[in-house]
This record gives structure tokens, sequence and C-alpha cells, in this order.
């Protein structure tokens, strides 16, 4: 998913806090944690809820759902006897909220929030056209797009919520979900929903509510429940500012020199200056905070980039005091600097001063964002400066109509770009990205296919198509290599010719393409193709040696790699923390899994008949 | 008459009729936006327009086809096939419209990773994506590519400037490909043959042809089988201009050399055997074997900005008079420009004329068509042009009516000789005076582009017309080796009192021919020596300065208007400071800034952009005007730094590289008001612009 954000969070992240606060390397505070050690958390539950560790789920076997005795996970488990909702023991109004749930096959449950505002979970797993129903739906309104996972794998929901607002017995605002993302795609921005859902166990609408797991439907599994809640803000007063202009600008340039231009001002800005370059500015006034507790400041400077031209003391800086606290001393190493600090709620002395000593990314614009106890990360400056009103871009996509689309790019896979990769989608909306140059699988995701900006804006100097859909990240090892013995490790990737030749690819009357190449005179055809009804990926190797190659037998096929691999009753694999499923092919002979550098590898031998070799496996998610 | 052979193909017994080589892509980089033309076009009502003998059409392409055109191929079919930038190949039938008729377009292949050329050789399309050379054949006979071969591949870095363009067939039937630099502020060579050409056999056998490449998106053969390729103006390449290409050359920029130790290199070049110095090229050619100098400089933003495709002018008259020329591209300038080439001493040289402007969008690819009509491939996306659209495809057609225009320049001993393609008024084409030559020639260094330097203005001696008046030569004070030849023509007329329809021309003078004198027929010119131009930043006179409104007045006349250091009289005092850039897309950084009336300003002007800009701040409602004149100072440009002299200019900068600033101090008008500053390198103006709003 492709999100614009604002520059403060595209910058590295910096530790360069000044050393009398507390330094983090996250923008974020961290979040609270709903403890799952038992259920003490909770209003008292009914029978069906219990606390357990190891949920699981068949993705083939309906509403069932196993779970081992231990911590961490609740679970849900309705019968005609017991099936009553749960509810936190706390309450909340303004909220962010994340978990992990786990379905089993035709379950559905849901969230509420303040016992009132319903985000579906659901088994949504093939739907091509997602409803109300469907995981991620809020009261009234489908998710853009079916990011859900198969049954039995853990899936993610991310989300921001806002209540409605009142003044006295009259609604000022709807309720809103700010965010909510499934799979880490996003499935709704900034939607409103006017009254409680009409199912939600509490009705009318009010400032708080407790949190809500919906009890008397299906079974289902859910795990790190983290939120945070907000109820207050950080208000700036008295701010006057002062403007600084000379010819070597320096940290110490505020206190040694007069200002040019001094004024009052309602926000932090760089507005009152009138030059791009060369200036420093202060700014002093009192800040109230809300509640006694640990805050979070980031301070961003527009100037200060990646790479050494635009980084370091030569280029800006700036300081953040509190109290006469040095808070946040920016020594220009990197956009952001971050650093925590214990206040007691009510007033007090804010400065802020920063500078900028020579032209750098042609900005002029600063940040300060302050999070804490009960208040939302906010900003506390105004957007300013030629980047405040930048022409939108439209975005490119592109999407499949009757037939496979094939599309090379670069492709960012993990942290690195993969330069010769091919992205196919198929009309079914089951899609994946290819490194042609490793025989790799990077990507396989459903839904919608590409965002091609990156690409086909002006120049494109990103040059990368990026999946608007939720992926699977595989590894991007080659499938295939040869190994000396079996404790060899698993190249990372093949670079000589003779290990790896790229052929090309053909195309079959449908459009789907089969990948060609050739590795020690092995000539290999790798076909991908998702299966009819959309749920997996079938993969088929066809091999064919040379007369006479004794090497082949030590040519083997990684199926997957990841931190676990375990084998399910059914003979499929499950990959990863419950990420998804491999499911051999027949008459493929029964992998291994051997641990190699701290990872499960499943691999199988390739076997050759007279010169030839077949094997497929499907990656169903 | 028109004989309908299929001009777009080799003949195999003809040895030199070689074919056509689907002009390749030249780009990418340097190309800014660009220069509107020359000249404007004259309507048919007040004389002879281009589009009178050569005539422009429009391919109509389907809604949501995005055909930005990379590569482009004439089938043997007739029909033709197009790759373009989002890696589709499309094939069009009937591209003429003919028979009352539309242009049809079929998607032969698609996903292909910017495929930058296009060729078609024994069934099969031959495309270079950014990775690899890509074989597209139809196995299936269903019309679509069903194999996607790799015939060779390159690695990459993942630069999204690592262009990959071609293939062309050689003559021996091998491929022909070149590889940018990638661009990371100045070229760079990640990747191995990064900046070389190479040859690819049929069986996937690479060979480095040559080094030292920087942008060379277009390359292409004439008739006798010579291999020349188009490079724009960046690093190390002082100007644009097409360069003969041989196995071992050299071509400029060093960045590319570090392979020249692997094994299949025929360059021994390394990068500590390249001198920065400045000095013109030929200059270190003379002292670094196979360091190649263009066959023809064009110079930079006055015959074009981004030199494109290559395509010889094969059709044997049906395109009109040219046969055996060059028509060769320019991207940024959305024109293509013509070339005669000759031999002299064994090399290459020979003289670009203005051909053809007004292209819809930037230039990139030129094919024949089977009629002997030239396609004309068309884009302009991260490379704004003259012609405005996105992208297109276009027709050139022969009317049949022979232009009146200068046909060939030709190097003599002691002079140039210059054909026309009608006869000329004898007594004005004998005359001195119709003639003015000036030489001049560019630095070779790492920085990005080149003033013009070392430039002269020649006395004309004599001009001899032959007795049927369609050739007259030019006898010069003196020639320098080397240099370019600026060769206007206006006061040529035809024998109906018409003038050239392109007047001027350039010519490179690598070697001067020996032998070959031109005799001294008619009155020797005014004496007059010649002279190396001033080199002062006194700016010239525009030659028709529009009226001037009532000027603002200025509070004193002790500032200059390119003034770099702090008045004297200032004392040290600065009332305000303003810092502006050039950054990416033809912009400034500050839309707007505010000045109080007499202030005293210090403007800190910095070019964090990839191109050539300047800074000027003109008097209100003449940012147009002085635009306009910018463009008209032709060769005297840089040497100006594109500032006209005029009263209209308050205060500017240097044109400066790119990473350059400059600061200069000027006092504000005292009349309040908004003033606007532009950048004047040619064709910037109207996008670069911003407002000085002097108020109290």
């Amino acid at each position: 998913m492709h999100r614009l954000l604002p520059f403060i969070l595209a910058g590295v992240l910096s530790t360069t806090g000044g050393a009398q606060a507390n330094v983090s390397p996250s923008m974020d505070l961290p979040h609270q944690t709903l403890s799952l050690a038992n259920l003490t958390g909770f209003q008292p539950a009914s029978a069906n809820w219990k606390i357990a560790s190891n949920a699981s789920a068949e993705r083939s076997r309906s509403l069932a759902l196993t779970s081992e005795a231990g911590t961490g996970v609740l679970i849900n488990s309705p019968t005609r006897g017991a099936a009553g909702h749960l509810s936190t023991n706390w309450e909340h109004g303004d909220l962010d909220l994340s978990f992990d749930v786990l379905l089993p096959k035709g379950s559905n449950s849901g969230v509420f929030l303040m016992g009132r505002y319903a985000v579906q979970l659901s088994d949504s797993w093939g739907v091509r056209a997602p409803t109300t129903a469907d995981l991620g739906a809020v009261d009234g309104l489908a998710p853009r797009q079916n990011a859900s996972r198969a049954p039995g794998l853990w899936q993610h929901v991310d989300l921001a919520f806002r209540a409605p607002k009142f003044v006295g017995q009259r609604k000022v605002a709807n309720a809103r979900f700010v965010t909510v993302l499934v799979n880490n795609v996003m499935v709704h921005e900034n939607v409103e929903v006017s009254s409680p859902t009409r199912t939600a166990p509490r009705q009318g609408e009010g400032a708080s509510g407790p949190l809500v797991f919906e009890g008397d439907r299906g079974p289902v599994a859910v795990r790190n429940i983290r939120y945070k809640r907000y109820s207050g803000t950080v208000a700036l007063a008295d701010l006057r500012y002062h403007v600084f202009e000379g010819e070597t600008m320096d940290s110490s340039y505020v206190t040694t020199h007069a200002p040019v231009r001094e004024g009052e001002a309602v926000a932090l800005s760089t507005d009152p200056l009138t030059v791009q370059d060369k200036f420093a500015m202060s700014y002093d006034g009192s800040m109230r905070v809300p509640t006694t507790g640990r805050y979070r400041f980031v301070m961003g400077l527009g100037w200060i980039g990646g790479d050494s031209a635009t980084r370091g003391p030569r280029i800006g800086g700036g300081r953040l005091t509190i109290d006469d606290r040095p808070v946040v001393l920016h020594a220009g190493a990197e956009r952001n600097s971050v650093a925590d600090v214990d206040l007691d709620a009510g007033q007090h002395a804010f400065r802020l001063t920063f500078y900028k000593n020579r032209p750098s990314f042609n900005r002029r614009d600063i940040a300060v964002w302050v999070e804490g106890p009960g208040v939302e990360r906010q900003a506390l400056h105004v957007e300013s400066g030629p980047n405040a009103s930048s022409a939108p871009i439209n975005p490119i996509v592109v999407e499949p109509q009757r037939e496979p689309v094939m599309l090379r790019s670069f492709v960012r896979h993990r942290d690195t770009k993969r330069v010769i990769a091919m992205s196919v989608a198929d009309p079914l909306g089951v899609h994946y990205s290819y490194d042609l140059a490793q025989g790799a699988l990077l990507f396989v995701w459903r839904g919608p296919f590409l965002e091609t900006t990156q690409m086909w804006h002006e120049r494109g100097e990103a040059q990368t198509a990026d999946p608007r859909g939720s992926t699977v990240v595989l590894p991007g090892t080659p499938a295939l290599a040869f190994l000396a013995d079996a404790n060899a490790a698993w190249p990372d990737s093949l670079v000589d010719e003779r290990e790896f030749r790229r052929d090309g690819y053909q195309l079959d009357q449908t459009g789907h393409p089969t990948f060609l190449f050739h590795m020690r005179g092995v000539a290999v055809e790798d076909d991908i193709r998702p299966a009819a009804d959309g749920l997996s990926l079938r993969r088929t190797l066809r091999l064919r040696a040379p007369a006479g190659a004794e090497e082949i037998r030590r040519l083997n096929l990684q199926l997957a790699k990841a931190d676990h691999i375990t084998r399910e009753r059914d003979g499929s694999y499950v990959v990863g923390d419950r990420s998804f499923y491999i499911a051999l092919g027949s008459g493929v002979p029964r992998p291994v899994i051997r641990r190699q550098n701290g990872q499960d590898e499943l691999i199988v031998p390739v076997r050759f008949d007279r010169g030839d070799a077949g094997i497929s496996y499907s990656i169903i998610w | 008459m028109i004989d309908l052979h299929d001009w777009s193909r080799p003949r195999a017994a003809a040895a030199k009729c070689l074919r056509m080589l689907a002009g390749s892509a030249a780009m990418f980089v340097g190309a800014a936006s660009s220069i509107a033309a020359q000249r404007p076009t004259a309507d048919s009502a007040r004389g002879p327009s281009e589009n009178d003998y050569y005539r422009m059409s429009t391919v109509p392409v389907p809604e949501g086809v995005v055909l930005e055109v990379g590569g482009l191929e004439t089938m043997p079919d007739g029909r033709l096939a197009v790759a373009t930038r989002r890696g589709d190949v499309w094939l069009v039938e009937n591209p003429a419209s003919l028979n009352g008729g539309r242009a049809n377009f079929t998607r032969f292949a698609h996903g292909l990773h910017e495929a930058l050329g296009l060729s078609y050789r024994n069934g099969a399309l031959y495309t270079a994506q950014r990775s690899e050379l890509t074989r597209l054949r139809d196995v299936d006979g269903d019309g679509k590519a069903d194999r996607y071969e790799t015939v060779y591949s390159w690695p990459l870095s993942g630069n999204y400037h690592e262009y990959s363009f071609g293939p062309v067939f050689s003559p021996q039937g091998n491929m022909i490909v070149s590889l940018n630099l990638a661009w990371v502020g100045y070229g760079d060579s990640f990747v191995k043959w990064r900046g070389w050409m190479l040859q690819i056999a049929p069986d996937g056998k690479m060979t480095p042809i040559a080094a030292g490449f920087r942008s060379p998106s277009s390359f292409g053969y004439n008739l006798e089988g010579d291999l020349f390729y188009s490079e724009n103006q960046g690093d190390w390449v002082g100007s644009g201009g097409i360069s003969h290409v041989e196995s071992g050359d050299f071509m400029g920029n060093p960045t590319g050399l570090k392979w020249s130790g692997e094994p299949e290199s025929p360059v021994t070049l390394t990068r500590a055997d390249i001198p920065d110095t400045g000095e013109p090229k030929f200059e270190v050619a003379k002292r670094v074997p196979h360091l190649k100098t263009p066959a023809v400089w064009f110079p930079h933003a006055i015959i074009g900005i981004s030199t494109s495709a290559i395509l010889v002018d094969s059709t044997r008259g049906a395109f009109g008079p040219f046969a055996g020329q060059l028509f060769v591209g320019d991207q940024g300038q959305s024109r293509i420009n013509r070339v005669y080439l000759e031999k002299v001493n064994g090399v290459y040289q020979g003289v670009v004329f203005p051909f053809r402007e007004g292209f819809a969008s930037g230039v990139f690819r030129e094919v024949w068509g089977k009629d002997g009509s030239m396609y004309v491939g068309q884009t302009s996306r991260g490379w704004s042009a003259t012609g405005k659209a996105p992208f297109g495809l276009q027709r050139l057609v022969w009317t049949g009516k022979i232009p009146f225009e200068a046909h060939t320049i030709e190097a003599r001993r002691n002079g140039f000789a210059v054909t026309f393609t009608a006869p000329t008024d004898k007594t004005a084409s004998a005359d001195p005076a119709s003639y003015k030559v000036t030489s001049f020639i560019y630095k070779y260094h790492h920085i990005y582009g080149s003033p013009v330097i070392n430039q002269v203005s020649h006395t004309i001696r004599s001009v001899a017309v032959s007795p049927d008046g369609r050739s007259a030569q030019l006898v010069l004070d003196s020639l320098r080796q080397g240099y370019v030849y600026e060769i206007k023509m206006a006061g040529v007329r035809s024998e109906t009192g018409a003038p050239l329809l392109h007047d001027f021309g350039y010519y490179t003078l690598n070697q001067i021919p020996t032998g070959v004198g031109v005799a001294r027929v008619s009155a020797p010119a005014t004496p007059a020596t010649a002279s190396p131009a001033a080199t002062v930043d006194a700016p010239a006179a525009i030659s028709a300065p529009a009226p001037t409104p009532a000027p603002a007045r200025m509070p004193t006349a002790a500032v200059a208007k390119r003034q770099t250091s702090m008045p004297a009289g200032w004392n040290g005092k600065v009332d305000q400071t303003v810092s502006v850039q050039a950054v990416e897309g033809l912009a400034f950084s500050l839309p707007s800034f505010d000045v109080k009336p007499g202030a005293r300003v210090r403007l800190e002007f910095a070019n964090g952009s990839d191109m050539l800009h300047n800074l000027v701040i003109v008097r209100p409602g003449s940012a147009d005007r002085i635009a306009d004149a910018a463009m008209k100072l032709g060769l005297d440009g840089t040497r100006l730094q594109y500032v006209p002299r005029s009263a209209d200019v308050l205060a500017h900068t240097a044109l400066l590289e790119p990473q350059k600033s400059e600061t200069i101090y000027f006092e504000a008008p005292t009349t309040p008001g908004e003033y606007t500053y532009i950048c004047s390198f040619p064709g910037h103006a109207s996008l670069m612009r911003g407002t000085m709003r002097v108020m109290r």
C-alpha cells in the first residue's frame, strides 16, 4: 500500500536527543498492552472465553479452532449455553488499536469500539467483491479491498478510531475511523459512522465505552492487543518569535546576535522568514500539558537529509528547551531528532531554536511533534514554505482486465531493490513478483495489482512498481540450487552465468508466462499461475538435464524459508508465524525441514528420470 | 513519380544501400525544456514555410494508449511497430490512414522495462530493455508475442538513468546497443559496460565496441555503412552532436573507462589518461589517442538541446532532394535537423542545418515508411520539450516541391563551398555581405556543458558563384582546424528573390582539405581582421527593442547589473538577503519574495538542478520580451550568460552550471510593483519565473 506520509515519517529516526532526556529510536511512544496472561483485564467473562496459547485452525475444517494450554492468546469458543461478549474493564474514547486475529474456516466475529461501532472479523478468504460482512468492514461500509488471508493464519488489524464529540447533550462530531488497515493495507480512511451498529451491545451514543469482543457468533483467536487512548492535547501560548539572518549560522547564533525581526505567533512555523537559507529562529512561550507523565518530542528540520551532503552541523540544527532543560538537541545528523521527557501536568516554559546555514533540499520547513500520556501525536507547527502547497501527483495504476498482465520494473523487496524483476497479474486477482535473475518469487498477493507512479511519473527516479494489495513476503532466494551436501548453505543469489542464465519467458494461449532459465546446463521451465479458485498460486518446475550430468543429483528445490516451518495434519506446511501454507503437488517426495542460520528451510531434492524432472507446489494464503 | 520500392529495408544486392536505422534513442538528460523556434514559421500568405515542403500530419492514437515512443520500426508489410517507455509494443496498420481509413493499433507485446529501441529482423522484433536485449516472437501466429527471449543481459545498479538503447542491426547482421551512464549529480558507471556501446551477435556473443559514452540515446548508419551516434550536452560534453563510432574509440566521458581493463575491451585508455583542463576536445585529442571528437557539433540551445534519432535519407528522392543526408532529431526542441557529411583526410565532418520544427512532443525516433515518408516517434516525459504534448507519433511527407535551401557545405583549403537546391540570384550570392562566418569551440571538462569559447568573426575575402548559380565558394581570411563554423547566408536569394528557407548552418572543421582551393572571383570584401570576440560581460543589444514603458526609477546607477561583490558604497550593510535555488522540473524554489523600495539586496542563487540556469530580474511586463531576446542571442548566448542588453534587465546572475551558486547585490527599484525574475536560458522562462514584490 502506497501511503503518502508527512515528511517527518519519511525521515530516518535518530537518537540525538539530549543527554538529560530519555531517548528512543521510534517516533511513537510504546502502546499499552492488554495483558492476556489471564482475563483480569476484562469484565467478568462468560464461559466461552479463555486464555490459551498456540491457536491454530486447519484451513479446510469449518469452525474448528484448536489451542494449547498457556497464555498470550484470547480464545472465544461460543456454545449454545455460553456466548457472551467480552468487555475490557476500562473505557475509551479516541483509541488507536491493533491486534492479531486467527479465524477458522467459515467463522466470523467482531470488535465493537466503545461497545458500539463494529469492525468485522470474518473468514473472507477468496471473496472477490467484499461486502459489509467481510473482514475489515466497519458498520455499513465494505472494505476497499479484501486483504484477508486463509483461515488458520494469523492476520493483523490496525485502526485509529475517534469517538463522537458532544457539547452538552448535542453531538458535534460523528464517530470516525481515521484508518483501518487489514494485513498492512488500508481498507478505510476517514470514514464516519453516525450511529452505533444495530447489533452492538451498547445503543445510544456517548463519549466513551469499553472495547468489546463479540462472543455470540463464531470462534476466534486474538492476541497482541495493543492500544493507546487519547483524551487531551498539548497547547502552546504566548508565543514570540525572533528571526536572525547572517553569513554564518550555528546553534549559538540566537544567543550571540540581535534578531532582525520579532513578533507574535500562534504556532511554530518558518513563515516569518524572508530568506530560504542562512537563518536562525527562536520561539519562546508557554506550553500546557494535560497529564503528568512521559512525553515524546520529535523535531524535524526539512533541510536535513539522508546523505552526507545534506547532513551535519554545517547545514543546520536546533534545540528544544522546556523549563530551561534541553530536551531535544538536534545536531543536524538526520532529518528528525527524537527525545522523551517526563513532565508534570500544567504550564511549562517552552523555547525552540533552530538554524540553517546553507542551501539544502530547497527547504526551510520545520516540524515539532509531541505525544504523551493520553495525548495523540500532535503537530505544534503549521506547514509552511514551498512544500506546503505542492500539487498532488495523479497516481498511475495497472490492473488486469481479461488477460494476465506482466510488468517488468524495479521491485522493492525487504531492504533491497530487485532490478531485474517482473510482476504478473491474473484476472482472478492473484498476483506475484518474481526476480528474473534468480528464479525467485518475491511476493504473492491478492486484490489490486500495481501502482506505477514511482516508475511512470516524470523520470520515475525510483523506477519501482509497488503492489497495491497485502503481500506475503517470500525470501527472494533462488528456488533451485546445487548443494554440495545436506548441510551446505542455500545461496542468497546466483551471480555466475553458468549457475543461472535467464533465457526469457514464453506465454501460453491464456497469456500466462513460463520463465525459462539454465542452471549448469539444466534447462528449467518455471510455471507459476493461480489455481482456478483464486485461493493459491501453483508453481510447477519442469527440468531437463543434459545427458550424463552427474551433479543434477545435488539439485534441490527450496519451498520455503522462515523462522519456523511446521507440518500440518493434512500434510501441508505452515510457514512462519502461521503466515501462509505450502502444499505439495502429487508425486513430490516428502521434503525435509532443515535449520540453517536460525531459520527453517523446507527443501526437496529434484529427482530426474531419464533426464527429466517435474515438481510442483502451491502457496496458499 | 515516386518509386514505391521498400525504402525501409536493406537491399541484399546493394551493399551501399544500407537499411535505415530506426533512429535510436538519444536522451536522456540535458534536454531541458526548450527553445521555441529559431524563427516563427511563416504562414503561407507571408512566405514559404517548412510545411509547404514537408507536410506534418499526426497518427491518431486511441484514447488510453500512452504512446511514449521509445522505439520505432517499419515492418516488411508496411505496419509500424512502436515500442514505448511504458513497455508496450504496438503494431500500427495503415499508419498513414490511407484510403480514407484510419490507423489501427494492436498490442504485440507488453510489460517490457522502458523499451528504448526496436528493430525487425527475420520475423522477430528486437528491443533493448533496461537490463537486456530481448527478442520478441509470435510463434502461434495470433499477432501477439508469445516468446520474450533474452538475447544478452547486462547488470544494473538500480539508477533510473541507466537507460539502454537499441538495437540497430549492423551491415554484418550484428546488433548494436548503447548503455547510458547512471546520473547521481554527475554521470557514473556503477556496473559493467555503462557508458559503452556493445555489439551482440545473433548467437548472443557480446563484443564491446567503444567507450566514453554519456547519454547515447541514438545511433545509426550512413549509406556507406559507417556508424554514428548522437550525444547530449553534459559532463565532458560541451554541446550535443553526432560522432563516428569505430571499434576502440573513446568518445569522451571517462567514467566508463573503469571497465577498459576487462579482457574483452578494445579500449586501453584509463581514467588517468584523460586530462580535465577545459581545453577544446580536439586539442586534447592530439595528445590522447583514440579520443574521438564529434563529426558534427550541434551548438547547444541554438540548433538543439538533446540530440536524438539519426536516420539516413535512403529514399533516393522520395523524401526530396537530400538523398544520403542524415536527419537528426532533437528531443527538447521538438525538431529535426539535417546533416551533410563529407570525409576529409579520412575523417568525417560536415554541417548541420535546421530542417523541420514544430513537432507535437519531444522528437526521439525516426523511421521511413514504405512510401518514403518519415514517421517521427515522440516523448517528453521527464524531459520537457517545446512540443507540449506528452507523446506523439507524426508523419512528414515531402510535398514534391523543392525548398530553397543550402543543400551542402563542404570544406575547401581556404574556405567553404556551399551548394543550393535551386539556382541563386548570382548578384546576391556572389556578394560577401550576403554571408557572415564565425568560428568557435567548446571546453572539454568534467563540468556540465560549456560556454562558447575562442569565438572569432571571419572576413569573407571573396565569393565565387558557379555559372548555374547553384553553388558558391567562400574564401575566408583564415581557417582553424577543429573549430565549429557558423555560416550565415541571410543575403542569399533565389532567382525569384526568395530567401533561403533556413539561412544558416554549422560546419565542424575537423580537417582542412589540401589541394582543393577556391578561385577568387568576386571582389574582396571590406577588409576586416579576424579578432577574438570580446570576452567581457557586456551584454549585446537587442536588435529591435520593444518600446519600453516609462522606466521605473532605480535609486542609483552605481550598481552594475551583475554585481558579485558588495558595492563599496554600501559600507558593508545589506538590508535584505534572499536565497533562491533552481530546482528540478524547471522551477525556482521561491515563487515570490518581497523587498522594500530601494533596499540593498543580497541575492544568493544556487543551481540545484541538472541543467544550466541564471536568474534575471526584469521590469514589470517585460519578461516575455527579454526571454525572446535571450533566445535570439544565438551563438553569443553563453558568452552573455543569455542576458540581452536591455534597460528592462535590472539585475542578473551568471549562467550557472549544476550545483554552482553565485551571490549578486542590487538595489531594489524605488517604484513599488511586481517585478518578474526569470531564467533566460532558451526555453526555460515560460516555467522558470517568479515575482519580486517591491512593497513598502
